[in-house]
């Protein structure tokens, strides 16, 4: 009987990987057929659709980055009389503050808002709802303090919102410093497989492409709707993501919309990141499932991609939970395990790094035309292996709040070194 | 402000509007190259039939065999390339997984206790040479993409 | 009939080797130390073959990137970062692999036609 009930739960684990690996097949296939289209297409631009634009920038302690951005966004093409710049200096102890203040000083298109470290210091969404405030566009975008975007990114972004379902725009985020070490060279091919395949297939399929908290913005509209981000989640970006959709709007990824970031560049900096990811996305899932179940806003197709993207940070402590399960199996002799254990092993390929299983990497860097990036793929089984305790102490951590009402909103955010300023000369 | 990288604009030709004139590897046909992936499928399905029918390998190695030729041909067949390079590039998947395949089986075969360490490490292994060699195939086809 | 021979030689030694490995294997004398080392330096060689192009490409990285996003308004100007990695660089052994090996098959026939 004891048998027979681990048997199936085996089974079950087995069939939730199979389940993943075959969405990102269908991906990564699509992507394929599709990227000769979607070249062609993106050289058309529809510049008619020029809105007020306000891009909000929250900044904790960012000296070392903000003067980058702050330089880029006085080089953007879009027309100064409809752009607006929002620094949020959010209670930043460094030089951030005087940094934005110069810049300020002479640019009447950007405007700060300081928040002390009482007033401040709440977590990003927190800074985004009081930049928020202050914004006046009808379109509003956000990014963070390290990155630096193509000057027409602005153009690229707002040009999706001429479709009026179309609720918010998610850009592609690329890894500025990827030579440094071996660490930002596998986030660069996470980014590779997530947002040049992923992302884009979910878009161009109308799934639930996600809105990855930068390089990318809303409609002021639907901000207001919404009621702005939620200040007691940590993964806010994919909370508004969810809610968007079930509030009946889309999501677009636009390829060519690129900005650069600042990979974390430490194994343990890397840590802190996805253990943030994870149980932030983990809290969203556990608030959002019922909803996305019975949404009537989402077709099947939308729902079965929601529930699976919404789980997607289960999926390794589930990996850990077949290889213990799978003990038991081989010391009863049970005859599944042989047939299951390869499909579980697949799931260490299949969920290289941030959830994309190897084709959908290698795919993504041979369509950027990358020459050997590609090599260091099987080095990525390392980030996932690494990713399987991360995600099930974020998943014991949460349970744990909850249990204890413990509510652990703030700013956690990776320290930026500037380091990524080598590659970028006045 | 000047971005500064290694390469000429030339060797690394990214998607999108600006590179829309250039020649890239990174593309696909303009048919998707559906012919060359319907050849593919039907080469692997018989180089997989031959495998089993010899009993060269067992019946799950064979089937992992398979299921890597399905994978690989959907992944690599519609890129830019000849269809000879990416026969010969799948032979050769094939030519060395199959060996790979044999000799873990003919160790494991041996000692009860290597077999069962080997059951567990196998498809491990197996999906080492694997991508290796998928990592690879990319890289030689956008080399002969580019030269074509 | 040298080819035939040449073939016939190359069965024979495969042959060969398969039954000494089985010999030497399922010997009751090989110590557990001896099936140790061959299980071990199997792995090695294993993991050494897999990560091969990794550790290529990590020690002489040819695209360690980072991906160059040019902007509209102009070509943007690369600069050598690292002089080294110049177009008229000395070949390094994998380089030199993957060009033998990706102009050997362009000779191939042309199927299609």
């Amino acid at each position: 009987m004891i048998v027979e009930i681990l048997e199936t739960s085996f089974l079950a684990l087995v069939g939730i990987m199979m389940a993943y690996l075959v969405r990102h097949y269908v991906f990564t296939l699509t992507v394929l057929k599709n990227s000769r289209r979607q070249q062609l297409a993106s050289c058309s631009e529809n510049t008619a659709f020029k809105s007020h634009v306000s891009i909000l920038i929250p900044a904790c302690n960012e000296e070392l980055v903000i003067g980058r951005i702050l330089r880029r966004m006085l080089e953007l093409t879009y027309p100064c009389d409809r752009l607006q710049i929002v620094v949020v200096d959010d209670g930043s102890t460094d030089g951030t503050g005087r940094i934005v203040d110069q810049y300020a000083e002479n640019h009447p298109q950007i405007e700060v808002i300081h928040r002390s470290c009482s007033e401040g210091r709440r977590g990003k969404a927190s800074a985004l709802n009081a930049g928020l405030k202050k914004a006046n566009g009808e379109i509003v975008l956000c990014f963070d303090a390290d990155y630096f975007p193509r000057r027409n990114i602005v153009e690229q972004l707002v040009r999706e919102f001429a479709d009026p379902k179309v609720g918010a725009v998610q850009g592609r985020v690329t890894v500025l410093n990827e030579p440094k070490n071996i660490v930002t060279r596998l986030v660069a091919l996470e980014r590779i497989g997530g947002y040049r395949v992923d992302q884009e297939a979910r878009s161009s399929l109308g799934l639930t492409t996600q809105f990855g908290g930068t390089a990318g913005g809303f409609r002021r509209s639907l901000l207001d709707t919404l009621g702005g981000w939620d200040e007691t989640m940590l993964a806010e970006d994919t909370d508004i993501t969810f809610r968007a959709y079930l509030a009946g709007h889309v999501i677009r990824y636009v390829n060519e919309a690129e900005c650069y970031e600042e990979a974390v560049e430490s194994w343990r900096a890397y840590w802190r990141q996805r253990y943030r990811w994870s149980r932030g996305h983990m809290e969203v899932a556990f608030k959002h499932f019922g909803a996305v179940l019975k949404s009537r806003q989402l077709g099947t197709r939308s729902k079965i991609d929601a529930f699976l993207l919404l789980n997607i940070y289960f999926v390794p402590v589930l990996v850990l939970l077949s290889w213990i399960l799978s003990v038991p199996l081989a010391l009863s002799s049970s005859r599944w395990l042989s047939v299951g254990w390869c499909a579980v092993s697949l799931s260490i390929y299949g969920f290289v790094g941030n959830s994309a299983p190897f084709f959908e990497v290698g795919t993504g860097a041979y369509l950027d035309g990358r020459k050997r990036a590609h090599w260091l793929i099987s080095l990525l089984f390392l980030t996932f292996l690494y990713n399987i305790p991360i995600c099930t102490k974020a998943l014991a951590d949460l349970l744990l709040s909850k249990i204890l009402h413990r509510n652990t909103a703030a700013w956690c955010k990776t320290t930026h070194s500037g380091d990524g300023n080598s590659y970028i000369m006045n | 402000m000047v971005i500064v990288g290694e390469g000429c604009p030339e060797e690394h030709n990214h998607m999108g509007c600006f590179t829309s004139g250039k020649a890239s590897a990174g593309k696909t046909g303009d048919n998707w190259n559906v012919k060359h992936v319907a050849f593919g499928i039907a080469f692997s399905a018989v180089l997989s039939y031959a495998f089993l029918v010899s009993n060269y390998l067992s019946i799950e190695n064979g089937v992992i065999l398979m299921a890597f030729n399905f994978v690989f041909v959907s992944m690599t067949f519609p890129l830019n390339g000849a269809l000879a390079t990416k026969v010969a590039l799948l032979l050769a998947c094939e030519v060395v997984g199959s060996l790979w395949t044999k000799i873990f089986s003919l160790l494991a075969g041996s000692n009860e206790g290597i077999a069962s360490v080997f059951s567990f490490l196998g498809p491990f292994v197996n999906l080492g040479w694997m991508i290796t060699f998928y990592s690879v195939t990319l890289t030689i086809l956008a080399s002969t993409g580019r030269e074509g | 009939m040298v080819q035939d021979n040449t073939f016939w030689r190359w069965k024979q030694l495969y042959y060969e080797l398969r039954q000494d490995t089985e010999k030497m294997l399922m010997n009751p004398d090989t110590t557990p130390v001896m099936m140790f080392v061959t299980l071990a330096s199997g792995v090695v060689v294993f993991i050494l073959i897999m990560f091969l192009p990794a550790i290529f490409e990590l020690t002489n990285p040819k695209d360690s990137g980072p991906r160059k996003i040019t902007d509209e308004a102009f070509d943007a100007v690369f600069q050598m970062k690292i002089p080294s990695l110049e177009r008229s660089e000395e070949t390094r052994p994998d380089q030199t692999l993957v060009k033998k090996v990706a102009s050997a098959l362009s000779v191939l026939p042309d199927l299609e036609s």
